[in-house]
């Protein structure tokens, strides 16, 4: 739990206050950030650069703003400038028109029942820059306009980019259901 | 909601029930990070205040250099021969009006007479156009002058000059003279001119009792006599006074009761500044505004400022007393895993300084006792170990089954007569184990680790004084001999602690030592002073073992300096 007396310690570089902030963001730090990143170093790594940027800017904070939501906020700009940083992603990615599928909800129904390991790695199949406006615009609620700004991109490749997501989520969710189904029916 | 969006909802949802256990290495990578910030911001206030108050001592050095050029500041002799002529001039106003008429120095001067006068040297007749200032503010204007040994012998030579003159017999007849005689002047100016010429100084300051310029005024032809007399006097007199710089090095002033009264006759305050245009005092070039001798404005002349740094005492000893901000630095030994728990400690530190100072700089050597001292505190660090084994059983599971008994036909109809038995059937079922264990790696430890060192610095010193005030900058290479040591800190398996008594240290560590100082000379040998301070080591303070120590202190001390004499 995160108090307002815990925030000021904190400001007041208290190492004791310091490590207790850090165990009680961990969870929704390293949540957004291994879904954003590849594998399990670079995520720790980026939670760890966010931390520090949330230490070094938490005697800025006004007191009337939720630090959580606050803290989650950082953690995503941080994350989002060093995607950024690595201009070559961009570069291998193509706006191919995205493979649109039939909505099933066959698949809805897979993924309500799906392991939630299993979800995290079909979405580390997703294109980096899908994936991250896909992560933007349905898991941290960003509109498009905001997606655009932040990535240097255009609206409609932002909506692109989501529905190009959601299609390979798709496809891949319904590969996986089809067996499933398949012998349930046997 | 459409089926899309519902997508998206079960992908939020289904991305939040992930679990992440806490990774203790990674806060000790933050901590890490934190420790070396924390040091790098430090360091970088430090290192800007000590640039600072280096920018701003070497600008005021600088400052200061430049001002000399431009106005070169008399030393000590000149500032004493200027003190005598000015206790001459106002003797002489005394003298004046017992010893002489004023009707003899203050009346017109004849055409005649502006016409020698302008045969004089330049100095004599700049003299007529100088407004009454004081001996400060003349300094200022001093565009060059001659060296210090010749200044003063030509200064003591216009005095002896004075004297000599002075000395020659005056017969009662001379006093009869008539002081509206035309030739009075330009008498006085030539014989001044050539005894100008005798001491190869022309702008030297020739006095003349008024006596002797009446007795020249009668009898013309004495006056080269008297001059050649008062040239040659003045030539052995200089040669008595070079002998006696060239000895001793340093001019011996004159008691002023030894002084003549005399009384210039070019100073005087009712001569018309018109008699010779300036235009001709400037084209001479050899005007010397150094000389003071005009008697205005001397009697409430202030006093010449003190000498900077008086030649006879070049050495200075100090004591120093302060608090320094200390901060180690550790590496090697994994003391990456602890070196963040180690905080910067107060501790106080000592010194005794003693320095031979010049006028800008100085070099000196001292011996310091510093003490550095640091904060551990370790926080219990234990790790967490969780076993998981997963394991296939089987349950016991009572049920209920159908069993067939019997097949019974009817009517062309088959019937299966059942029965049901109460029965328990073991079911294979899958199951994890989980077994957490904390384990203890260090135990908790708060306490101050000190390490002192008897320090023997090289200093090297660069300061300007202004007044009473002394600013300047003082360092050099250290010598730091271990003195004492008290604390411990985790050993390198990190399993507990090497105490510093077990714990092998160089005994000799090279270092460093600089200061910023401003200090208030409040007598003339004592000063005060406030002297931030920045002191550190080169060198491995530890020995023998993979993990290094090196410390740095900031902080403060205040000193008192005593000018020895």
């Amino acid at each position: 739990m995160v108090t307002e007396t815990l925030i000021g310690r904190c400001a007041k570089e208290e190492t004791r206050a310091q490590y207790e902030l850090y165990r009680a963001l961990q969870p929704m730090m390293m949540s957004i950030c291994s879904r954003y990143e590849r594998n399990k170093q670079d995520a720790t790594a980026r939670m760890n650069q966010g931390f520090l940027r949330i230490l070094q800017n938490i005697g800025k904070r006004r007191p009337e703003v939720p630090f959580e939501p606050w803290a989650r906020r950082i953690m995503i700009n941080t994350v989002i400038d060093e995607f950024r940083k690595d201009r070559t992603r961009k570069v291998n990615e193509t706006l191919d028109a995205p493979t649109e599928r039939p909505t099933c909800i066959d698949v809805n129904e897979y993924l309500r029942d799906m392991e939630t390991e299993a979800f995290a790695d079909l979405l580390l199949r997703v294109p980096p820059m899908s994936r991250n406006v896909f992560n933007l615009f349905a898991i941290d609620g960003y509109g498009h306009a905001e997606i655009a700004a932040m990535l240097g991109i255009s609206e409609g490749t932002s909506k692109w980019h989501v529905s190009n997501a959601r299609g390979i989520l798709q496809d891949a969710l319904a590969t996986l259901a089809i067996p499933s189904n398949t012998s349930a029916i046997r | 909601m459409n089926a899309r969006n519902e997508f998206d909802e079960l992908a939020r949802r289904k991305l939040e029930e992930r679990q992440f256990a806490f990774d203790e290495a990674a806060w000790l990578d933050v901590q890490r990070t934190l420790a070396t910030e924390r040091r790098r911001g430090g360091a970088w206030r430090w290192w800007t205040l000590t640039g600072a108050a280096m920018l701003l001592v070497g600008s005021a050095i600088w400052w200061n250099a430049s001002d000399n050029d431009a106005a070169t500041v008399l030393p000590l002799s000149e500032v004493r021969s200027l003190e005598k002529d000015s206790a001459a001039t106002a003797t002489a106003e005394r003298t004046k009006n017992v010893a002489t008429e004023p009707e003899q120095i203050n009346g017109p001067i004849a055409p005649k007479a502006i016409e020698k006068a302008a045969d004089v040297p330049a100095a004599s007749t700049e003299r007529l156009h100088q407004p009454p200032t004081t001996n400060v503010a003349r300094l200022a204007e001093v565009p060059s002058l001659p060296s210090e040994t010749e200044r003063n012998m030509n200064s003591n030579a216009g005095e002896v000059e004075a004297q000599g003159i002075a000395q020659q017999p005056v017969t009662p007849s001379t006093l009869d003279g008539d002081p509206q005689d035309d030739t009075m002047r330009p008498a006085a100016n030539t014989a001044q001119s050539r005894t100008g010429d005798a001491t190869e100084e022309p702008n030297d300051v020739i006095t003349v009792p008024p006596t002797i310029l009446r007795d020249t005024t009668t009898q013309e032809g004495e006056i080269v006599d008297i001059a050649i007399a008062t040239a040659l006097q003045a030539g052995q007199r200089e040669a008595q006074v070079e002998e006696d710089v060239n000895t001793t090095g340093v001019e011996e002033p004159v008691p002023a009761s030894e002084e003549i009264p005399v009384v210039s006759v070019m100073i005087n305050e009712e001569t018309p500044p018109a008699v010779v245009p300036s235009t001709e005092v400037n084209a001479t070039g050899t005007a010397d505004p150094t000389v003071v001798n005009d008697s205005a404005g001397t009697a409430t002349a202030t006093p010449p400022p003190p000498p900077l740094v008086d030649a006879q005492s070049p050495w200075e000893i100090s004591a120093l007393g302060g608090f320094f901000l200390s901060n180690s630095n550790y590496s090697g030994g994994n003391s990456d895993q602890w070196k963040g728990d180690v905080d910067p400690l107060w501790a106080p530190g000592f010194g005794a300084e003693l320095m031979h100072m010049g006028r800008n700089w100085g070099l000196g050597t001292g011996l310091h006792f510093t003490t550095y001292a640091e904060q551990l505190n370790v926080a219990e660090r234990s790790v967490t170990e969780t076993f998981t084994l997963d394991t296939s059983y089987f349950q016991p599971t009572p049920m209920m089954i159908l069993v067939v008994v019997d097949v019974v036909e009817l009517n062309g109809q088959t019937y299966y007569v059942t029965e049901t038995h109460d029965t328990i059937i073991n079911v294979l079922t899958r199951s994890t184990m989980t077994t957490t264990t904390d384990r203890v790696l260090v135990q908790a430890r708060d306490q101050v680790n000190r390490v002192s060192y008897l320090e023997i610095p090289l200093l090297l010193d660069a300061h300007l004084v202004q007044g009473p005030w002394s600013l300047g900058l003082r360092g050099g290479p250290t010598l730091g001999l271990l003195s004492g040591r008290r604390g411990a800190v985790p050993n390198e398996a990190l399993d507990g602690y090497t105490e510093f008594s077990e714990q092998q240290f160089s005994e000799v560590v090279f270092g460093y030592t600089a200061r910023a100082y401003i200090r208030y000379r409040f007598s003339d040998a004592w000063s005060f002073g406030v002297e931030p301070a920045i002191k550190g080591q080169l060198g491995n303070g530890l020995s023998g073992v993979d993990l290094a120590r090196r410390n740095t202190a900031f902080g403060g001390m205040l000193s008192v300096s005593y000018r020895l004499r």
